[in-house]
Formats: C-alpha cells, structure tokens, sequence
C-alpha cells in the first residue's frame, strides 16, 4: 500500500513537468539544510513558477495530508526552512519576477524569490532604495525577509522588514488565494489599496516562518536613498565602552542608520577577506553610519565625536570614498561566511536586549564564554540591541553539549535584562525549545489557536517558530 | 593538485551562507542547490566523510560536479575563500579512477586529441572539408557553426614554426609565441594580429609547442596533465627568448600554474606573459585612439585573464586609455560566459542559457562589439550571438587592436 506522500508524488507528477520535481535521493540532500547547523532530509523539492501552481500544490498536499515547507535561497541561520520532519518543499527560486514597480506611489510588487541585491539594482538608477539589508542581502530572496522579518545594519533608522511591506498575497494551506494589505489589482494592473480597514494580517504573516501560509507576491515601499553618507571606523579598548558609546549617541538624539559592534576575531577573519587594512589590534570596532543631508551630517558628526571621545575611544577612520565605504560594508556583511576561516562551525544568536543594557549583555556574553570554554565571535547590531554571538566549534560531536549550555545560558541572562530570543533571525528549530523563557503558557496557546485558524490541518512548516 | 586532507581544509570552511549564489553563473541559470559551490561542496564532503561510492555512481551528483565551470567566481565571493574548482577536480579525479575502461572515452579521446601536436590540425582540416562536401549530416548544426571558424588553415604552418619574424619596429625584445591549440586551428588570424602586435617590439619566432593541458586538468586527467606540461616545460627550458607570449588566456593562466600544480619550480616560467602583459608594458608606445571615429564596445574578461591571472584592472585601465569613452564596461563583465573549453558542447543547453544571460548584460551596456582574449569565450559568444540574431559582433582583442591602430594612423 503506497503512503500518502507516494501518492502525491505520483500525483504531482501527472499535474507538473518533470523539470519542477526533484525527487532523486542524492540530489535532495542538496536541500536538507540552510545556513543553520541543522539537517533533515526532505521527501521531495517543487519549483512553482506562479501563484496558481503554488495553490493547486497546496491544496493537492492537503487532499492527501502531506506536510509541507517554503523555503527561498537557504540562507536561513535558525534552521526554519530544514525540512526535520522529511516534508516536501516547496521551493520559490523560480518565482523570481519584478512584476511592478510604481515610481509616484513609491512602491514595487515582486515574486518572493527575487533578491534583496536584484530589488535594489532594479530600483537603484532612479535612485531608490528597499530599506531592509540583512548580511545576506545579495542572495536572500525577499520571500525570506517576509518570513523572518529580517533587519539588517540600517534597522536603527529605517526599522525591519516589517515596517517596509505595504502587502501580500498569501496561498493558504488549503491553498486558497487571498491579496492581504495594500496589495490590490485594478483593471488587470498593480495598485495601492487605499480602502483597507480590515485587520491588519500583513504584520501577523511577516515573521511567521511559512508556518501560516506561503507569500507569492509582495508589495514593498521604496525609499528615496539619503544624499549623503559618514561612514565611521571607531576602534575601543574594550567592548563594553564600544557598548556604552552607543547608548550615549541614541541618548543625544542622533540617530545613525547603522552602529554595529564587531569584536577583534571577527575584523580579523573579514580583514583576512576584503584587506581592506582593519584595525586588526582593536579590541573592539564600532562601526557607525550616518546617513542624509549633507549640511546636517557636519552637524551631528561634531557631536558624535564629543561622544566618541568621552567613552574612550582610541581611533577614529572616516571612509574616503564611496568605493572604500561599500568595501567596509562588504566586510560587514561577510562575518558569518567568514568565521570558517575561524573555525568550521558555528552556531549564531540573535539575543534583543534594551538598547542601554547593551554593555551589560556583552559582558555576561564574555562571562559565559569562559564559564564554558566555547570561543566567541561577537557581533552587534548594537544600534537597536541586537547581538549576535557567534559560539564557534571544531567538533561537531564533542563540543556541541558545552555548546548548547552556553547557549541556554545566554538565552536566560537575555531574558534577565528584559531582552527577547530573536531579533531578526526568527525562532525556527534553534530557539523553539526556549519559548517559555519568553512566552507565557496562555500566550503559546493563543499562537497554536492562530495557526489553527491559518492552517487548521496542521500540514505548513510544523514544529518551528512556534 | 591538493591532495585529500588540503581538499578536507578548504570543504570545512565552507559553512553553507550561500553568497556563492550570486555569482555562480550555473546557479543563476538554473536555481538549483546542486549548480552552485554549496551545494557541490556539501556532496563533495559527503563522498570524503561517508566514502561512499554511490557519490561516484549516481548520475546527479556526477552532473552536479561536471557541470560547475571552474570559473573560481565563487571563491572570489566567498568570504571564508574556499577553493571550490580545486575541490571540483578532485572530485573528478577520483571519479575517474573509479570508471571502469569502458567508461574512459573522454579521457581516451582527449589523450589522443592534446597530446599529440598533428591531431588538431588534422581534425582541423577534417572539420573544413566536412563543412565544405556536405554529404554527411548535420545533427547539431555543426556546419554553419565551423563555417564561422575554420578556413583550413592553420597558424603553425602559416608563418611556420622555428622561422624568426623580425620585428617591425625597435626591436627590444626576443619572443617566443606559444601557439594554443585552440588559437592554432579557429582563431590563427587572431594569432597572425598578435604576432603584428608583438613585432612591432620583438623579434616573433612560433613555438612548436603541446597543449597547456587545460583539457586534461578539467577532466581530472592529472597523469597526461603532468606529462603534457613536463613536455612544455622542457620546451621552454630550451628557449633563449625574453618572453614566451601567448595571445590566449587560458593558456596562459594554465601555464602559470605549472609549478604549483606539478611541484616543482620553474624558474623559465616568470617570462610567460598574457599578450595583455605585453601591451600594458609598452602601452606608452601604442597610439591614443580615443579620437578615432569608432563604434562603442565592451570587453568580456575571461575567468582565465581575470581569476587565473589577476589582470583585470591593468586591463580596465589600459582598455580605458586607449579608448577613452568608447569602451563600455558591462555589469558582471568578468562573469563565465559559459565557454569553459568543451563545456559549451558537453552541456550545451546550459551553456548556452549562462551565455544568453552574459549578451543580455552585454547589451544593455550599449556596445555594438564585444571583445575577448580567450579563443573559447569568442567562440562561445559567437556561436550564441548568431543563434539569437543579436546586432552585435564578437571580435578577438589582437583583431579588434590592430585594427583599430590601423584606422588610427
């Protein structure tokens, strides 16, 4: 007796062409990871090229009860799209059309496979841009923004992906279609919903990990890029100060759009790839961005260096030129591709603190380092409090328990300082098993009721983020 | 060649972020997790870690490393530098050694084709009288594609091997023109305006060398590899010359990587130029042509001047003095062009998507010409640029240089 998922491979091969069906065994394991330590092998990989044929997947799976997971690139750090439970998967890299772009409205609709980078270079040459950079932004799909409400450097100022999604069309498990938002359709073309009074579903399905549905087309603002940029090396004797300079500069009121922390391991393996010539004997390095008007950056770069300087800073590098201010983005962005130079695995949080504990949660963060014996490459979107501990190991198997303690450990100590699990990276399978750090009991049922109403066969991306 | 730990050392830095898709010209063709560094690193390890032979029997781990175009994009992008086409042709080489007598043809054939200096010349000639009978068929519109290419002629018995070709101006400089096998038979009048170019300093003399063992290496074939190259490399020891130019990138980065690729050192080999070395050396004594009535054109820089040979910029530059606004760059201009030798055959589907991506990007730059320096990117561009009708023209750089010079006077 073939089992549900033989059946509806079967049947999905009678509906799709070949091309769009992976299901040879060694070709799948290509598939049963992301860039989180995990690993599960799926059942089978579709690639829909339209909404339509995403519906009739879906609602073909729940005919036959199969479980299912979206997933875009694979660049994924806690583990949301690795398919544990061998489900199919269905794969959005092909849906990869710009389908809209609206320069008076300000606003682009696209497929959830297209890139970050290929949005900013569509929109770039009028001189837009989409706000979100996360350290992945060349390879991630926007379709993974959507599910991990991902952030990135400039979140200080222009906030996360979130806060620059205007609507969605969402396929439900069921594999129903519907327009959430803005997102509307007028004689045959893309236009601003300018009616919408309905409750606000956008914000609950961006950040939901394609645990309630899977996004096929997005709607996103476009910002106009600042005039001007100041781009700053700041080098610290410690992390802490580094820490405390950053409560200082939001407590003056500037507000930069990035300030990220980057401790000495980590500007020595991105030094190691772009030589761009790092302060490779700083402790710590603060990078800070501001961005707008010309005559307005003087302004506030007087009062940022009086900051600077009253919190210890030891050096101080502007960028020169556009080319060396990418060069040191690029760096930026490279830190986690970079710690195989380190060492060959690595497991990365995401911890939130209030922004003025930030000093504090680093502090603890080296406390526990030692405590276990685990290296720790830190890294800091420090701006809007966001760390990211980077615990790094050789052996999988051995070092993987201490690992895991430290880990656990930290998560408490953010918890302690009124912090949150998940900045941006989101919950997936890494950080499920502390929810009850976060949520209370009543609170994890009212999210399981959510997901009933969006998914009441339980079949879309089980047992993460929530 | 890295042998199994050194492989182990750069497959255990890759810690699977993925930047390697966007450069990856197979993934961006195609989507898919087995065309991109990632991917062929993860089963790469798996072979190493499990030793398990499947990896070397089934057919989509097989395509999935015989379809990469060891064009080093990826180790550009990847911030951890893994050195994926080194652990590509490791792979290649096990799988091999693995196949059963049966199953060597590609290796029998290329043995036969590249170590033996009459065979390309005379397949040359065969292909020429084929395009020109046409009695036999023609499945893969293969006539229409040699007609572009082969005249029957061939460079080596042109100007003739061994015979000096004095310079044309102050003679500075003793040459010695290695003569790529590629360059030889479809591309000798590209070879005939390198070697002008070259006279105008340096007295020419043809080398009557064996292939750089280019085809060999992407095989995994390191045995004939090793031979082909010892014989070049007592070739070269023999030669009494300044330099040894070769107007072919790949040959020339191929050749580069002699020493380390054989263990051994060969002094001989710091007088292996690129042509484009030579051309930046005396880029002072070459007239401004900026001024020049001309139509606008963009260079497409082969993985082998570019990540073989760290040329790009000298070339930007001297490309840019030279021509002042008439050279366009185009976005992702030092991205494969899906040439890669034999690949465009051995995978012509895929070759093709990756070129028609690489003529979009060309295009869109505004230039009418294209130009290179590696006779299978020419080839490749070519072949795609007549298939999809484009107004453009596809031009070796010797070719377009001198005549430019030309018009210029």
């Amino acid at each position: 007796m073939p089992s549900n998922v033989e059946l509806f491979l079967r049947a999905l091969g009678r509906h799709f062409r070949a091309d769009q069906l992976l299901v040879n065994k060694q070709a799948l394991s290509l598939y049963s990871f992301d860039a989180s330590p995990y690993f599960g092998q799926p059942a089978a990989v579709f690639f829909p090229e339209s909404t339509q044929e995403v519906a009739n997947f879906l609602s073909m799976a729940a005919k036959f009860k199969v479980e299912t997971l979206p997933r875009g690139a694979g660049t994924n750090l806690s583990g949301g799209t690795v398919p544990k439970r061998g489900q199919v998967i269905i794969c959005l890299s092909r849906m990869r059309h710009i389908l809209a772009i609206d320069w008076e409205r300000e606003y682009a609709v696209v497929e959830p496979g297209v890139t970050n980078l290929e949005l900013q270079r569509a929109v770039e040459a009028k001189g837009y841009m989409f706000a979100p950079d996360p350290g992945s932004m060349n390879v991630a799909t926007i379709g993974g923004h959507v599910a991990e409400n991902a952030g990135g450097m400039r979140c200080v100022k222009y906030g996360v992906t979130r806060d620059h999604i205007l609507g969605l069309e969402l396929v439900t498990a069921e594999g129903k279609i519907f327009r959430l938002g803005k997102l509307a359709l007028l004689d045959g073309k893309y236009a601003i919903n300018s009616r919408v009074n309905t409750a606000n579903l956008v914000d609950l399905i961006v950040g939901s990990e394609g645990t309630l549905g899977v996004v096929t087309q997005v709607m996103v603002k476009l910002l106009k890029k600042p005039a001007a940029y100041k781009t700053l090396l700041c080098s610290f004797n410690d992390l802490r100060q580094a820490g405390d300079a950053v409560s200082g500069v939001i407590k003056a009121g500037i507000v930069p759009a990035a300030m990220e922390i980057i401790d000495q391991k980590l500007t020595r393996a991105i030094d190691d790839f772009v030589g761009l010539g790092l302060p490779r004997d700083t402790q710590a390095l603060l990078l800070i961005e501001l961005d707008g008007w010309e005559a307005d950056l003087s302004v506030q770069m007087e009062h940022l260096m009086q900051i600077l300087h009253a919190n210890g800073v030891t050096r101080v590098d502007l960028a020169t030129d556009s080319k060396e201010r990418e060069q040191i983005w690029l760096a930026r962005r490279s830190v986690n591709g970079a710690l195989g130079r380190i060492k060959p695995y690595y497991m990365v949080q995401d911890v939130t603190v209030p922004r003025h504990k930030v000093a504090t949660m680093i502090q603890k963060v080296e406390e526990i380092g030692k405590k276990y014996g685990v290296t720790i490459g830190l890294l800091a979107h420090a701006g809007d409090g966001n760390l990211h501990p980077h615990l790094l190991y050789s052996d999988r198997e051995r070092e993987l328990p201490q690992i895991e303690a430290a880990a656990e450990e930290i998560f408490q100590a953010t918890v302690k300082l009124e912090g949150t699990l998940s900045g941006e990276h989101g919950i997936g399978i890494e950080k499920r098993p502390y929810l009850n750090l976060v949520f209370r009991p009543a609170e994890l049922e009212f999210l399981q009721a959510v997901k009933d109403a969006f998914d009441p066969c339980r079949l879309l991306n089980l047992d993460k983020a929530i | 060649m890295l042998n199994k730990e050194q492989i182990y050392h750069e497959l255990s830095r890759c810690n699977k972020c993925g930047t390697c898709q966007v450069i990856c010209p197979t993934y961006k063709a195609t989507f898919h997790e087995g065309n991109v560094a990632r991917g062929r690193l993860f089963l790469v390890r798996k072979y190493l870690e499990q030793g398990d032979q499947v990896l070397l029997q089934a057919k989509e781990v097989i395509q999935s490393l015989d379809q990469c175009l060891l064009c080093e994009s990826c180790t550009k992008v990847c911030p951890s530098g893994v050195r994926t086409a080194e652990v590509v042709l490791y792979y290649r080489q096990q799988l091999l050694a693995a196949q059963t007598a049966k199953s060597k043809w590609k290796e029998k054939l290329y043995r036969l084709a590249f170590l033996n200096k009459a065979f390309i010349p005379f397949a040359g000639k065969m292909a020429y009288y084929y395009k020109n009978i046409g009695i036999l068929p023609d499945p893969y519109q293969f006539r229409t594609f040699l007609s572009k290419y082969i005249d029957g002629q061939v460079l080596k018995n042109n100007p003739g091997t061994g015979i000096v070709l004095r310079a044309t101006g102050r003679r500075k400089y003793k040459i010695s023109f290695f003569v790529g096998c590629a360059i030889n038979t479809f591309y000798h009048r590209a070879a005939l305006a390198s070697i002008n170019l070259l006279r105008r300093w340096a007295d020419v003399t043809l080398l009557d060398n064996y292939c750089c063992g280019a085809p060999f290496l992407s095989l995994g074939d390191v045995d004939s590899f090793k031979e082909v190259a010892g014989r070049n490399l007592d070739l070269f020891n023999r030669e009494k010359t300044d330099f040894i130019v070769t107007d072919c990138s790949t040959c020339a980065s191929v050749l580069k990587q002699y020493p380390a690729r054989l263990g051994v050192s060969a002094p001989v080999l710091a007088q292996l130029k690129d042509l484009v070395e030579i051309l930046l050396l005396e880029q002072e004594e070459l007239p401004r042509v900026k001024d020049s009535g001309g139509q606008k054109f963009t260079f497409h820089y082969p993985c082998h001047l570019v990540r073989g040979q760290n040329l790009k910029e000298p070339t930007q530059r001297l490309l840019s003095n030279l021509f002042g606004s008439y050279y366009r760059p185009h976005l992702e201009d030092d991205s494969c062009c899906g040439g890669a030798g034999t690949y465009s055959i051995l995978h012509r589907q895929l070759a093709q998507k990756i070129t028609a991506a690489k003529l979009a990007n060309i295009q869109n730059s505004g230039a009418t010409q294209v130009v290179s320096s590696c006779p299978a990117c020419l080839m490749q561009l070519d072949a795609v640029v007549k298939r999809l009708s484009l107004p453009l023209e596809v031009k070796p750089l010797a070719v377009f240089l001198q005549k430019a010079l030309e018009e210029s006077k």
